[in-house]
């Protein structure tokens, strides 16, 4: 059986390490840069002057103090919480990645006839559209953030990661919800509650459809028409649905052959490229979301 | 000249469509009816351009001269993309 976050042990060490290798993933704007290393990866958090080491199980990581980030570190940082985040929004989703299974960027909801997922980057409104449709049209939100893949025997798999649900302040307003204050976050989020019980999924899970948001049209899908939301076609569908898949390793074979074969799985459904920019009303978004997924059902 | 498929290459057969992936370029394809065919044929044994193009002149209603065309310009792309190599 395949570990999951509950499996996954944190360790602090005092030791300092000059985390060496070649580039294999990562960004500073996501919060983390990692490297390939003999044995696991060495996920580089930076601005935090911490280092974390994978191994490859990438059950039992281990932080250490990073000599290569002394030079630029931070005073006023404050480092557990610093790593704490970015352990949790850079690193922990991609860890599935090491136990042969998919980390996707997509929400995971519950509609009446299968799981829908809203993939996208960070900040493109996953959690925010994720809650205009529990709210409105009653499905269940199982994660705003990141799920996992796989496929067993023809079969497809998907999981939640089952990470608290984050919103965006303004959208928490909107939606009249409150809860506590999260922080490192540039465009001010909050926590908001989530049922747990949602989290109880049966083991085959019928995803329905997925749909890809972007804040505009530039992306990897050519040919699409005027209208902000567009069913795409098998191919396109492949590839779009291919773009969800999260990273730890780029170049790691498995990593590329389970992504090709989830979004092969993932492309015998609808996928719609929706374009959900600064000026639409996520309440219409969600609304045409049901509708396209209801036109189905 | 022989072909057969690369060993990169990843396959997957999608609401009726063939979908190609290069695992190191990370390139896709789908693959039209006569593409279909050809990436079965290699799929057991390496093929010559003539051999290829005499079960599909046999099997399609097409001109040989039309079908040589198209049977060439296939192995170019699917070579030059990574799907096939040299035998």
């Amino acid at each position: 059986m395949e570990p999951d976050h509950r499996d996954v042990m944190v360790e602090w060490s005092s030791d300092p390490v000059m985390p060496e290798g070649p580039f294999c993933a990562g960004d500073a704007s996501w919060g983390i840069i990692v490297l390939r290393a003999d044995g696991g990866v060495w996920a580089v958090l930076p601005r935090t002057g911490f280092v974390v080491w994978v191994p490859k199980n990438g059950t039992r990581l281990t932080v250490h103090p990073d000599l290569s980030q002394l030079p630029n570190h931070d005073q006023a940082a404050q480092p557990c919480r610093d790593v704490a985040n970015s352990l949790v929004t850079g690193l922990l989703s991609r860890l599935p990645a090491m136990w042969g299974v998919l980390p996707l960027h997509a929400a995971m909801l519950k509609a009446p006839e299968g799981y829908i997922l809203l993939s996208g980057v960070s900040g493109v409104g996953k959690s925010t559209l994720s809650q205009f449709l529990v709210r409105r049209h009653g499905w269940r939100l199982l994660d705003d953030d990141s799920c996992m893949a796989s496929v067993i025997n023809g079969e497809l798999k998907v999981t939640p990661m089952g990470g608290m649900a984050r919103l965006r302040a303004d959208a928490a307003n909107r939606l009249q919800l409150s809860g506590p204050l999260l922080s490192g976050y540039a465009d001010g989020k909050v926590m908001v509650p989530i049922e747990r019980s949602a989290l109880l999924i049966p083991e085959k899970t019928p995803v329905v459809a997925l749909f890809h948001l972007s804040r505009n049209k530039e992306h990897s899908v050519k040919h699409i028409s005027n209208s902000y939301i567009t069913r795409l076609d098998t191919a396109n569908a492949v590839i779009q649905a291919s773009t969800t898949a999260l990273s730890l390793d780029r170049e790691s074979q498995q990593w590329r052959t389970n992504r090709f074969y989830v979004a092969a799985q993932f492309g015998k459904t609808a996928n719609y490229f929706v374009t959900f920019s600064q000026t639409t009303k996520p309440e219409e978004v969600s609304d045409d979301i049901e509708k396209r997924y209801a036109e189905r059902h | 000249m022989s072909y057969q498929r690369s060993p990169d290459a990843l396959h997957a057969e999608v609401n009726g469509s063939l979908i190609l992936m290069n695992v190191e370029s990370l390139a896709y394809f789908e693959f039209n009816d006569v593409a279909k065919r050809i990436w079965n044929l290699l799929s057991d044994a390496v093929w010559s351009e003539e051999q290829i193009l005499s079960v599909l002149v046999d099997e399609y209603d097409v001109q040989p001269e039309h079908c040589r065309i198209a049977v060439a310009t296939f192995l170019k792309q699917a070579l030059e993309k990574g799907f096939v190599v040299e035998a």
